[in-house]
Protein backbone atom coordinates (compact mmCIF):
# COMPACT_ATOMS: atom_id res chain seq x y z
CA UNK A 1 0.00 0.00 0.00
CA UNK A 2 1.40 3.42 -0.95
CA UNK A 3 0.90 6.65 0.97
CA UNK A 4 -1.41 9.11 -0.74
CA UNK A 5 0.27 12.32 -1.84
CA UNK A 6 -0.91 15.37 0.12
CA UNK A 7 -3.30 17.59 -1.83
CA UNK A 8 -2.00 20.60 -3.73
CA UNK A 9 -3.52 23.56 -1.87
CA UNK A 10 -4.66 26.64 -3.80
CA UNK A 11 -5.47 29.41 -1.32
CA UNK A 12 -7.62 31.80 -3.36
CA UNK A 13 -9.26 33.58 -0.43
CA UNK A 14 -7.69 36.91 -1.37
CA UNK A 15 -7.41 36.50 -5.14
CA UNK A 16 -9.52 38.30 -7.72
CA UNK A 17 -11.18 36.45 -10.63
CA UNK A 18 -9.92 34.83 -12.76
CA UNK A 19 -6.69 34.24 -10.76
CA UNK A 20 -8.24 31.44 -8.65
CA UNK A 21 -9.12 29.61 -11.87
CA UNK A 22 -5.69 30.26 -13.39
CA UNK A 23 -3.93 28.90 -10.26
CA UNK A 24 -6.29 25.91 -10.05
CA UNK A 25 -5.65 25.00 -13.69
CA UNK A 26 -1.89 25.19 -13.05
CA UNK A 27 -2.34 22.91 -10.01
CA UNK A 28 -4.37 20.42 -12.07
CA UNK A 29 -1.50 20.28 -14.59
CA UNK A 30 0.92 19.42 -11.75
CA UNK A 31 -1.42 16.91 -10.05
CA UNK A 32 -0.07 13.32 -9.86
CA UNK A 33 -2.32 10.25 -10.35
CA UNK A 34 -4.44 9.77 -7.23
CA UNK A 35 -3.59 13.22 -5.91
CA UNK A 36 -6.18 15.95 -5.21
CA UNK A 37 -6.28 19.72 -5.46
CA UNK A 38 -7.82 21.63 -2.54
CA UNK A 39 -9.11 25.07 -3.54
CA UNK A 40 -10.07 27.51 -0.78
CA UNK A 41 -12.28 30.30 -2.15
CA UNK A 42 -14.90 32.68 -0.69
CA UNK A 43 -17.57 31.88 -3.35
CA UNK A 44 -18.73 28.97 -5.49
CA UNK A 45 -16.68 29.39 -8.71
CA UNK A 46 -19.28 28.55 -11.38
CA UNK A 47 -16.97 28.97 -14.41
CA UNK A 48 -14.46 26.57 -12.83
CA UNK A 49 -17.21 24.00 -12.14
CA UNK A 50 -18.27 24.19 -15.81
CA UNK A 51 -14.67 23.67 -16.90
CA UNK A 52 -14.09 20.76 -14.48
CA UNK A 53 -17.23 18.91 -15.61
CA UNK A 54 -16.26 19.32 -19.25
CA UNK A 55 -12.71 18.03 -18.69
CA UNK A 56 -13.26 14.84 -16.73
CA UNK A 57 -12.71 16.04 -13.17
CA UNK A 58 -14.89 15.33 -10.14
CA UNK A 59 -15.22 17.75 -7.25
CA UNK A 60 -16.84 18.13 -3.86
CA UNK A 61 -17.81 21.40 -2.22
CA UNK A 62 -17.63 21.87 1.55
CA UNK A 63 -18.89 25.20 2.93
CA UNK A 64 -16.89 26.34 5.96
CA UNK A 65 -18.30 28.29 8.94
CA UNK A 66 -16.30 31.41 7.93
CA UNK A 67 -18.05 31.60 4.52
CA UNK A 68 -15.14 30.07 2.60
CA UNK A 69 -15.73 27.03 0.35
CA UNK A 70 -13.28 24.11 0.30
CA UNK A 71 -13.40 22.52 -3.14
CA UNK A 72 -11.63 19.19 -3.52
CA UNK A 73 -10.85 18.21 -7.12
CA UNK A 74 -9.70 14.83 -8.46
CA UNK A 75 -9.69 12.92 -11.74
CA UNK A 76 -13.22 11.55 -12.29
CA UNK A 77 -11.84 8.19 -13.48
CA UNK A 78 -10.14 7.70 -10.11
CA UNK A 79 -13.50 7.54 -8.29
CA UNK B 1 -23.90 33.77 -2.45
CA UNK B 2 -25.88 32.96 -5.57
CA UNK B 3 -24.37 30.57 -8.08
CA UNK B 4 -23.59 31.76 -11.58
CA UNK B 5 -23.78 29.59 -14.66
CA UNK B 6 -21.42 30.66 -17.40
CA UNK B 7 -22.37 27.71 -19.59
CA UNK B 8 -25.57 29.64 -20.33
CA UNK B 9 -23.64 32.76 -21.37
CA UNK B 10 -24.34 34.16 -24.86
CA UNK B 11 -21.42 34.46 -27.34
CA UNK B 12 -19.16 37.36 -26.21
CA UNK B 13 -20.02 39.33 -29.36
CA UNK B 14 -23.56 39.81 -27.98
CA UNK B 15 -22.78 41.98 -24.92
CA UNK B 16 -19.54 43.40 -26.29
CA UNK B 17 -21.14 45.07 -29.31
CA UNK B 18 -23.16 47.20 -26.83
CA UNK B 19 -20.15 47.82 -24.55
CA UNK B 20 -17.96 49.04 -27.42
CA UNK B 21 -20.65 51.44 -28.68
CA UNK B 22 -21.17 53.11 -25.30
CA UNK B 23 -17.92 55.19 -25.15
CA UNK B 24 -18.88 56.81 -28.48
CA UNK B 25 -21.86 58.43 -26.75
CA UNK B 26 -19.61 59.70 -23.96
CA UNK B 27 -17.31 61.13 -26.64
CA UNK B 28 -20.26 62.90 -28.30
CA UNK B 29 -21.36 64.26 -24.90
CA UNK B 30 -17.87 65.72 -24.35
CA UNK B 31 -17.89 67.28 -27.82
CA UNK B 32 -21.34 68.77 -27.19
CA UNK B 33 -20.03 70.40 -24.01
CA UNK B 34 -17.14 71.90 -25.98
CA UNK B 35 -19.36 73.17 -28.80
CA UNK B 36 -22.42 74.23 -26.82
CA UNK B 37 -21.26 74.51 -23.21
CA UNK B 38 -22.79 77.90 -22.48
CA UNK B 39 -26.25 76.79 -23.68
CA UNK B 40 -26.00 73.54 -21.73
CA UNK B 41 -25.33 75.41 -18.50
CA UNK B 42 -28.01 78.09 -19.07
CA UNK B 43 -30.84 75.83 -17.83
CA UNK B 44 -31.40 72.10 -17.50
CA UNK B 45 -34.36 72.46 -19.89
CA UNK B 46 -32.43 74.03 -22.80
CA UNK B 47 -32.34 71.90 -25.98
CA UNK B 48 -28.58 71.50 -25.53
CA UNK B 49 -28.91 70.38 -21.88
CA UNK B 50 -31.61 67.83 -22.77
CA UNK B 51 -29.46 66.59 -25.65
CA UNK B 52 -26.50 66.19 -23.29
CA UNK B 53 -28.54 64.35 -20.64
CA UNK B 54 -29.86 61.89 -23.22
CA UNK B 55 -26.42 61.28 -24.75
CA UNK B 56 -25.44 59.97 -21.34
CA UNK B 57 -28.68 58.18 -20.39
CA UNK B 58 -30.30 56.97 -23.63
CA UNK B 59 -26.84 56.66 -25.23
CA UNK B 60 -24.00 55.63 -22.91
CA UNK B 61 -26.00 54.11 -20.06
CA UNK B 62 -28.63 52.34 -22.18
CA UNK B 63 -26.02 50.63 -24.37
CA UNK B 64 -24.15 49.22 -21.38
CA UNK B 65 -27.34 48.27 -19.54
CA UNK B 66 -28.73 46.36 -22.51
CA UNK B 67 -25.41 44.57 -23.04
CA UNK B 68 -25.26 43.73 -19.33
CA UNK B 69 -28.79 42.29 -19.41
CA UNK B 70 -27.99 40.05 -22.38
CA UNK B 71 -25.06 38.68 -20.36
CA UNK B 72 -26.52 38.69 -16.88
CA UNK B 73 -30.01 37.28 -17.39
CA UNK B 74 -28.79 33.81 -18.39
CA UNK B 75 -25.63 33.81 -16.26
CA UNK B 76 -27.03 35.17 -12.99
CA UNK B 77 -30.69 34.25 -13.16
CA UNK B 78 -30.76 31.25 -15.52
CA UNK B 79 -33.16 33.23 -17.74
CA UNK B 80 -32.26 32.30 -21.31
CA UNK B 81 -33.22 34.83 -23.95
CA UNK B 82 -34.58 33.57 -27.24
CA UNK B 83 -31.71 33.46 -29.79
CA UNK B 84 -29.57 36.18 -28.17
CA UNK B 85 -27.34 36.61 -31.22
CA UNK B 86 -30.32 37.19 -33.53
CA UNK B 87 -32.06 39.44 -31.00
CA UNK B 88 -28.98 41.53 -30.18
CA UNK B 89 -28.51 42.86 -33.71
CA UNK B 90 -31.81 44.79 -34.07
CA UNK B 91 -31.88 45.78 -30.38
CA UNK B 92 -28.37 47.21 -30.64
CA UNK B 93 -28.79 49.02 -33.96
CA UNK B 94 -32.24 50.44 -33.19
CA UNK B 95 -31.33 51.61 -29.69
CA UNK B 96 -28.13 53.29 -30.92
CA UNK B 97 -29.79 54.94 -33.94
CA UNK B 98 -32.77 55.94 -31.78
CA UNK B 99 -30.51 57.59 -29.20
CA UNK B 100 -28.69 59.60 -31.91
CA UNK B 101 -32.06 60.68 -33.39
CA UNK B 102 -33.37 61.67 -29.96
CA UNK B 103 -30.31 63.80 -29.25
CA UNK B 104 -30.57 65.44 -32.69
CA UNK B 105 -34.27 66.09 -32.05
CA UNK B 106 -33.60 67.74 -28.70
CA UNK B 107 -30.68 69.78 -29.98
CA UNK B 108 -32.25 71.08 -33.18
CA UNK B 109 -35.94 70.75 -32.18
CA UNK B 110 -36.79 68.66 -35.27
CA UNK B 111 -40.26 67.07 -35.17
CA UNK B 112 -39.45 64.21 -37.57
CA UNK B 113 -36.33 63.32 -35.59
CA UNK B 114 -38.47 62.92 -32.43
CA UNK B 115 -40.77 60.60 -34.39
CA UNK B 116 -37.88 58.57 -35.79
CA UNK B 117 -36.35 58.31 -32.32
CA UNK B 118 -39.64 57.05 -30.85
CA UNK B 119 -40.01 54.48 -33.65
CA UNK B 120 -36.40 53.25 -33.37
CA UNK B 121 -36.17 53.08 -29.56
CA UNK B 122 -39.77 51.83 -29.39
CA UNK B 123 -39.00 48.94 -31.81
CA UNK B 124 -35.84 48.14 -29.86
CA UNK B 125 -37.84 47.97 -26.61
CA UNK B 126 -40.64 45.96 -28.23
CA UNK B 127 -38.05 43.46 -29.45
CA UNK B 128 -36.15 43.22 -26.17
CA UNK B 129 -38.60 43.71 -23.31
CA UNK B 130 -41.13 40.94 -24.21
CA UNK B 131 -38.25 38.49 -24.84
CA UNK B 132 -36.67 39.51 -21.53
CA UNK B 133 -39.97 39.33 -19.63
CA UNK B 134 -40.70 35.88 -21.05
CA UNK B 135 -37.24 34.62 -20.06
CA UNK B 136 -37.39 36.16 -16.56
CA UNK B 137 -40.96 35.06 -15.76
CA UNK B 138 -40.47 31.52 -17.07
CA UNK B 139 -37.43 31.10 -14.85
CA UNK B 140 -38.36 29.44 -11.57
CA UNK B 141 -36.76 30.75 -8.42
CA UNK B 142 -36.86 33.73 -6.16
CA UNK B 143 -33.21 34.85 -6.18
CA UNK B 144 -32.67 38.48 -5.26
CA UNK B 145 -31.10 39.24 -8.63
CA UNK B 146 -33.98 37.60 -10.52
CA UNK B 147 -36.57 39.73 -8.70
CA UNK B 148 -34.48 42.90 -9.14
CA UNK B 149 -34.04 42.15 -12.86
CA UNK B 150 -37.81 41.76 -13.31
CA UNK B 151 -38.48 45.09 -11.61
CA UNK B 152 -35.70 46.83 -13.58
CA UNK B 153 -37.05 45.55 -16.89
CA UNK B 154 -40.60 46.73 -16.08
CA UNK B 155 -39.22 50.13 -15.07
CA UNK B 156 -37.27 50.27 -18.36
CA UNK B 157 -40.49 49.71 -20.33
CA UNK B 158 -42.35 52.46 -18.47
CA UNK B 159 -39.35 54.84 -18.69
CA UNK B 160 -39.38 54.53 -22.47
CA UNK B 161 -43.18 54.75 -22.60
CA UNK B 162 -43.19 58.00 -20.58
CA UNK B 163 -40.25 59.32 -22.63
CA UNK B 164 -41.94 58.44 -25.92
CA UNK B 165 -45.14 60.29 -24.99
CA UNK B 166 -43.13 63.38 -24.04
CA UNK B 167 -41.11 63.18 -27.29
CA UNK B 168 -44.32 62.94 -29.32
CA UNK B 169 -45.77 65.88 -27.36
CA UNK B 170 -42.63 67.89 -28.18
CA UNK B 171 -43.05 66.92 -31.83
CA UNK B 172 -46.58 68.35 -31.70
CA UNK B 173 -48.27 65.01 -32.38
CA UNK B 174 -50.02 64.62 -29.03
CA UNK B 175 -51.19 66.97 -26.31
CA UNK B 176 -48.60 68.79 -24.20
CA UNK B 177 -50.46 67.40 -21.14
CA UNK B 178 -48.10 64.43 -21.40
CA UNK B 179 -45.08 66.62 -20.60
CA UNK B 180 -46.07 66.55 -16.91
CA UNK B 181 -44.55 63.06 -16.63
CA UNK B 182 -40.97 64.31 -16.60
CA UNK B 183 -40.45 63.59 -12.85
CA UNK B 184 -41.87 60.08 -13.27
CA UNK B 185 -39.68 59.54 -16.35
CA UNK B 186 -36.57 60.55 -14.38
CA UNK B 187 -37.51 58.44 -11.32
CA UNK B 188 -38.39 55.39 -13.41
CA UNK B 189 -35.26 55.72 -15.53
CA UNK B 190 -32.59 56.58 -12.98
CA UNK B 191 -33.98 54.78 -9.91
CA UNK B 192 -36.24 51.99 -11.21
CA UNK B 193 -34.26 50.97 -14.26
CA UNK B 194 -30.78 52.30 -13.48
CA UNK B 195 -30.29 51.90 -9.75
CA UNK B 196 -32.22 48.60 -9.44
CA UNK B 197 -30.19 47.13 -12.31
CA UNK B 198 -26.94 48.32 -10.68
CA UNK B 199 -28.13 46.59 -7.48
CA UNK B 200 -29.00 43.35 -9.34
CA UNK B 201 -25.51 43.40 -10.87
CA UNK B 202 -23.89 44.59 -7.65
CA UNK B 203 -25.23 41.68 -5.55
CA UNK B 204 -23.12 39.42 -7.75
CA UNK B 205 -20.12 41.40 -8.92
CA UNK B 206 -19.23 43.51 -5.88
CA UNK B 207 -18.44 40.46 -3.66
CA UNK B 208 -16.87 38.63 -6.61
CA UNK B 209 -14.63 41.32 -8.09
CA UNK B 210 -13.98 43.45 -5.01
CA UNK B 211 -13.65 40.59 -2.48
CA UNK B 212 -16.25 42.02 -0.11
CA UNK B 213 -18.77 40.14 2.03
CA UNK B 214 -22.12 39.51 0.29
CA UNK B 215 -24.87 42.15 0.56
CA UNK B 216 -26.97 41.49 3.70
CA UNK B 217 -29.91 39.17 2.99
CA UNK B 218 -32.49 41.57 4.45
CA UNK B 219 -31.24 44.28 2.11
CA UNK B 220 -30.94 42.22 -1.08
CA UNK B 221 -34.39 40.68 -0.50
CA UNK B 222 -36.27 43.92 0.05
CA UNK B 223 -34.39 46.64 -1.84
CA UNK B 224 -35.85 46.23 -5.36
CA UNK B 225 -39.50 45.70 -4.26
CA UNK B 226 -39.26 48.71 -1.91
CA UNK B 227 -37.80 50.81 -4.75
CA UNK B 228 -40.82 49.85 -6.91
CA UNK B 229 -43.20 50.89 -4.11
CA UNK B 230 -41.34 54.17 -3.50
CA UNK B 231 -41.46 55.07 -7.21
CA UNK B 232 -45.19 54.27 -7.24
CA UNK B 233 -45.70 56.51 -4.21
CA UNK B 234 -43.86 59.42 -5.80
CA UNK B 235 -45.85 59.06 -9.02
CA UNK B 236 -49.25 58.79 -7.32
CA UNK B 237 -48.91 61.45 -4.60
CA UNK B 238 -48.57 64.84 -6.25
CA UNK B 239 -46.33 66.39 -3.62
CA UNK B 240 -42.54 66.61 -3.92
CA UNK B 241 -42.02 65.14 -0.43
CA UNK B 242 -43.51 61.85 -1.71
CA UNK B 243 -40.12 61.25 -3.41
CA UNK B 244 -38.28 61.24 -0.06
CA UNK B 245 -38.61 57.45 0.57
CA UNK B 246 -37.13 56.79 -2.88
CA UNK B 247 -34.18 59.10 -2.22
CA UNK B 248 -33.68 57.41 1.17
CA UNK B 249 -33.57 53.96 -0.44
CA UNK B 250 -31.03 55.05 -3.06
CA UNK B 251 -28.86 56.52 -0.28
CA UNK B 252 -29.24 53.24 1.64
CA UNK B 253 -27.95 51.28 -1.37
CA UNK B 254 -24.92 53.57 -1.59
CA UNK B 255 -24.33 53.29 2.16
CA UNK B 256 -24.59 49.48 2.22
CA UNK B 257 -22.23 49.23 -0.78
CA UNK B 258 -19.67 51.50 0.91
CA UNK B 259 -19.97 49.39 4.06
CA UNK B 260 -19.33 46.21 2.01
CA UNK B 261 -16.28 47.87 0.46
CA UNK B 262 -14.93 48.85 3.90
CA UNK B 263 -15.05 45.16 4.88
CA UNK B 264 -13.12 43.92 1.83
CA UNK B 265 -10.64 41.09 2.30
CA UNK B 266 -7.93 42.63 0.13
CA UNK B 267 -5.90 45.73 0.92
CA UNK B 268 -4.87 46.60 -2.66
CA UNK B 269 -7.21 49.05 -4.39
CA UNK B 270 -7.78 48.58 -8.11
CA UNK B 271 -9.52 50.92 -10.53
CA UNK B 272 -12.90 49.16 -10.31
CA UNK B 273 -12.91 49.50 -6.53
CA UNK B 274 -11.99 53.18 -6.80
CA UNK B 275 -14.67 53.88 -9.45
CA UNK B 276 -17.36 52.18 -7.32
CA UNK B 277 -16.36 53.87 -4.08
CA UNK B 278 -16.27 57.26 -5.80
CA UNK B 279 -19.66 56.53 -7.40
CA UNK B 280 -21.28 55.70 -4.07
CA UNK B 281 -19.90 58.91 -2.51
CA UNK B 282 -21.35 60.91 -5.43
CA UNK B 283 -24.72 59.14 -5.05
CA UNK B 284 -24.87 60.03 -1.35
CA UNK B 285 -24.14 63.69 -2.17
CA UNK B 286 -26.75 63.60 -4.97
CA UNK B 287 -29.32 62.30 -2.46
CA UNK B 288 -28.53 65.15 -0.05
CA UNK B 289 -28.88 67.60 -2.96
CA UNK B 290 -32.18 66.04 -4.05
CA UNK B 291 -33.62 66.42 -0.53
CA UNK B 292 -32.57 70.10 -0.47
CA UNK B 293 -34.24 70.55 -3.90
CA UNK B 294 -37.49 69.14 -2.55
CA UNK B 295 -37.48 71.81 0.16
CA UNK B 296 -36.57 74.54 -2.36
CA UNK B 297 -33.11 75.09 -0.90
CA UNK B 298 -30.09 75.66 -3.14
CA UNK B 299 -31.50 77.76 -5.99
CA UNK B 300 -31.22 77.04 -9.70
CA UNK B 301 -27.74 75.57 -9.68
CA UNK B 302 -28.55 72.67 -7.35
CA UNK B 303 -30.56 70.57 -9.87
CA UNK B 304 -27.55 70.72 -12.21
CA UNK B 305 -25.18 69.61 -9.47
CA UNK B 306 -27.53 66.75 -8.51
CA UNK B 307 -27.67 65.68 -12.17
CA UNK B 308 -23.86 65.76 -12.47
CA UNK B 309 -23.46 63.77 -9.23
CA UNK B 310 -26.13 61.18 -10.07
CA UNK B 311 -25.49 60.58 -13.78
CA UNK B 312 -21.79 61.33 -14.24
CA UNK B 313 -20.64 60.69 -10.69
CA UNK B 314 -22.91 57.71 -9.99
CA UNK B 315 -23.81 55.84 -13.16
CA UNK B 316 -20.88 56.69 -15.44
CA UNK B 317 -18.42 55.84 -12.64
CA UNK B 318 -20.07 52.51 -11.77
CA UNK B 319 -20.33 51.54 -15.43
CA UNK B 320 -16.71 52.47 -16.21
CA UNK B 321 -15.45 50.49 -13.23
CA UNK B 322 -17.55 47.48 -14.14
CA UNK B 323 -16.62 47.48 -17.83
CA UNK B 324 -12.95 47.19 -16.86
CA UNK B 325 -13.77 43.91 -15.10
CA UNK B 326 -16.49 42.27 -17.15
CA UNK B 327 -15.17 42.83 -20.68
CA UNK B 328 -11.78 41.15 -19.99
CA UNK B 329 -13.51 38.49 -17.85
CA UNK B 330 -16.10 37.57 -20.49
CA UNK B 331 -13.39 37.27 -23.16
CA UNK B 332 -10.99 35.42 -20.85
CA UNK B 333 -13.69 32.85 -20.05
CA UNK B 334 -14.46 32.45 -23.75
CA UNK B 335 -10.78 31.92 -24.61
CA UNK B 336 -9.99 29.58 -21.72
CA UNK B 337 -11.30 26.30 -23.23
CA UNK B 338 -10.33 27.29 -26.78
CA UNK B 339 -6.79 28.61 -26.50
CA UNK B 340 -3.73 27.13 -24.80
CA UNK B 341 -1.81 29.72 -22.81
CA UNK B 342 -4.53 32.36 -22.58
CA UNK B 343 -2.98 35.74 -21.68
CA UNK B 344 -3.59 36.59 -17.98
CA UNK B 345 -6.68 38.76 -17.64
CA UNK B 346 -4.76 41.53 -15.92
CA UNK B 347 -2.49 41.87 -18.96
CA UNK B 348 -5.40 42.27 -21.37
CA UNK B 349 -5.81 45.80 -19.95
CA UNK B 350 -3.13 48.38 -19.34
CA UNK B 351 -3.66 49.04 -15.61
CA UNK B 352 -1.60 52.22 -15.83
CA UNK B 353 -3.99 53.81 -18.33
CA UNK B 354 -7.04 52.55 -16.46
CA UNK B 355 -5.80 54.34 -13.35
CA UNK B 356 -5.23 57.47 -15.40
CA UNK B 357 -8.81 57.22 -16.64
CA UNK B 358 -10.02 57.18 -13.04
CA UNK B 359 -7.99 60.33 -12.23
CA UNK B 360 -9.25 62.15 -15.34
CA UNK B 361 -12.81 61.05 -14.53
CA UNK B 362 -12.65 62.45 -10.99
CA UNK B 363 -11.26 65.80 -12.17
CA UNK B 364 -13.88 65.88 -14.96
CA UNK B 365 -16.68 65.58 -12.40
CA UNK B 366 -15.05 68.27 -10.26
CA UNK B 367 -14.95 70.54 -13.34
CA UNK B 368 -18.59 69.76 -14.17
CA UNK B 369 -19.63 70.66 -10.61
CA UNK B 370 -17.60 73.88 -10.81
CA UNK B 371 -19.37 74.67 -14.09
CA UNK B 372 -22.72 74.71 -12.27
CA UNK B 373 -21.59 77.89 -10.49
CA UNK B 374 -19.02 79.19 -13.00
CA UNK B 375 -20.05 78.13 -16.49
CA UNK B 376 -16.70 78.56 -18.36
CA UNK B 377 -15.44 75.48 -16.44
CA UNK B 378 -17.74 73.51 -18.76
CA UNK B 379 -15.00 73.57 -21.40
CA UNK B 380 -12.57 71.86 -19.04
CA UNK B 381 -15.27 69.29 -18.19
CA UNK B 382 -15.95 68.73 -21.92
CA UNK B 383 -12.26 68.27 -22.75
CA UNK B 384 -11.79 65.81 -19.90
CA UNK B 385 -14.92 63.91 -20.93
CA UNK B 386 -13.47 63.47 -24.42
CA UNK B 387 -10.23 62.18 -22.88
CA UNK B 388 -12.21 59.89 -20.54
CA UNK B 389 -14.21 58.41 -23.42
CA UNK B 390 -11.03 57.89 -25.46
CA UNK B 391 -9.27 56.15 -22.56
CA UNK B 392 -12.26 53.88 -21.84
CA UNK B 393 -12.90 53.05 -25.50
CA UNK B 394 -9.17 52.56 -26.16
CA UNK B 395 -8.78 50.07 -23.32
CA UNK B 396 -11.90 48.10 -24.29
CA UNK B 397 -10.66 47.90 -27.89
CA UNK B 398 -7.27 46.74 -26.61
CA UNK B 399 -8.91 43.86 -24.69
CA UNK B 400 -10.96 42.79 -27.71
CA UNK B 401 -7.95 43.03 -30.00
CA UNK B 402 -5.81 40.88 -27.63
CA UNK B 403 -8.56 38.27 -27.42
CA UNK B 404 -8.89 38.18 -31.21
CA UNK B 405 -5.13 37.78 -31.61
CA UNK B 406 -5.02 34.92 -29.08
CA UNK B 407 -7.89 33.17 -30.87
CA UNK B 408 -6.29 33.64 -34.30
CA UNK B 409 -2.92 32.28 -33.15
CA UNK B 410 -4.65 29.23 -31.64
CA UNK B 411 -6.45 28.28 -34.84
CA UNK B 412 -4.61 25.90 -37.16
CA UNK B 413 -3.54 27.66 -40.37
Amino acid sequence: MTDRLPPIVVDARRLLPPEPMERTLEALDEMQPGQEVLLMIPRQPAPLFDMLRNNGYAYTVEPQPDGVFHITIRQASGD
Amino acid sequence: MQALSFEQAPPPSVPIRFFLTAPLFLLLAGLLLLVDGEAVMASRWTPAALALTHLMTAGFMLQVMLGALFQLMPVAAGANLWRPRVLALPVHLLSAIGAVMLVAAFHHQIAWAYQLAVVAIGCSVLAFVPAGMLALWRTPGTSHSLIALRIALLAFFFTVFAGATMALARAGLIDTWWLRFSSSHVALGLAGWGCVLVAAVGYLVVPMFQLTPAYPRWFARSFAPLMALAIGLGMVVSHPTAWLPLIGLVALFAGVTLDRQQRRRRAKLDATFRFWRFAMGCVLLACVGAVLMIFNIGGNTLPFAVGVLAILGGFVSVISGMLYKIVPFILWLYLQPRVRGVPPMTRMLNEHWVLWHWRVHVVMIGAALLATVWWPAVYLAGSLMVVSAALLGGQLLRVVSRARTALRLAQPS
